[in-house]
């Protein structure tokens, strides 16, 4: 598509993919959910925000969260995790498309951005939420939950 | 035999040799440290160790921003580790930080709590996800706060 870079509207219904490395780094065990989510690590601000892709650009284009998985040249394809735009929003992070001609679905590329001028316990807080709002949607984590957690 | 403080709990631990090196990342001295007995150990123990172990080996990954934790942030980490944490205390995630630290984390009991140690300071974060309630602070400022959410994270597992 000539307009594959054009940035595009984007909806509070829009879910928003996230790869997210399969390793006790990248993840946290939830006790209470019984599930891993995204660790500190997994949900980074850098001054362009944290890097997503938007699902439904991808589906357009004949994509999908395998590719998101399989970015970065990953041998076997990493975990992907999805969050809506309204989630992200409700939790006061700003969310715009931010194509990126460095990767083939950079089409898609979505950046949230941290809330300015929050305070670290609020921000903390606001990620902590975000991360915990995330849903594993493609592929599988093989870790094994920490004993006695 | 090996006394390790726990807030304001002692516990004593036997020490089993040979010591067991703990870090072994080739351009870092080990560290050692005394493993307890099996039917003593702290229950977070054995995973701690092991996720420290696998940290040291952590190479500096310019792609996914996450720096290695040093051979001192590790070190502290776990002195913190023996410090704080009562035997009975639920296993924490251990992972690094974006600022080179480590962190423990419990998602339990309607709780999110991380404990982030650095090269000279700890600091805490904890919030009551029903609540929304949360305090933050250096670990001087918030230790009897943790202490006692610890403990209460440790009763709800019987």
């Amino acid at each position: 598509m000539d307009d594959d870079n054009e940035p595009r509207d984007i909806t509070s219904d829009d879910a928003l993919l996230r790869r997210v490395i399969n390793r006790a780094d990248f993840l946290e065990w939830h006790a209470d959910l019984e599930r891993w989510v995204p660790a500190t690590g997994a949900v980074r601000f850098d001054p362009d925000g944290m890097s997503t892709y938007v699902e439904r650009f991808l589906r357009e284009a004949g994509d999908s969260a395998a590719d998101v998985g399989t970015m970065g040249g990953s041998k076997d394809p990493e975990p992907v995790f999805s969050v809506t735009v309204e989630q992200a929003c409700l939790l006061d992070f700003a969310v715009s498309q931010t194509p990126d001609d460095r990767t083939p679905i950079g089409y898609a590329h979505a950046s949230v951005e941290r809330p300015s001028g929050q305070f670290t316990g609020d921000f903390k807080s606001a990620r902590s939420q975000l991360a915990q709002s995330m849903r594993l949607v493609h592929g599988r984590i093989t870790l094994a939950a920490p004993d006695g957690a | 035999m090996t006394l390790i403080n726990a807030g304001s709990t002692a516990f004593e631990f036997d020490v089993v040799e040979p010591e067991a090196e703990v870090f072994s990342r080739t351009s870092r001295p080990p560290v050692k440290v005394t493993v307890p007995r099996a039917a003593t150990a702290p229950r977070w123990l054995s995973y701690v160790i092991e996720r420290l172990n696998e940290l040291a080996l952590l190479v500096d990954d310019p792609d996914e921003d996450l720096p290695a934790p040093s051979q001192a942030v590790l070190n502290r980490a776990l002195e913190e580790a023996n410090r704080l944490l009562p035997p009975s205390t639920p296993t924490p995630s251990v992972v690094p930080t974006t600022e080179g630290h480590v962190q423990f984390v419990w998602h339990k009991t309607g709780w999110d709590v991380e404990v982030e140690i650095g090269m000279e300071e700890t600091w805490v974060w904890a919030q009551d996800r029903e609540s929304g309630e949360s305090w933050s602070g250096s670990l001087d400022e918030r230790k009897g706060e943790l202490v006692s959410l610890l403990h209460r994270m440790a009763t709800d597992l019987h």
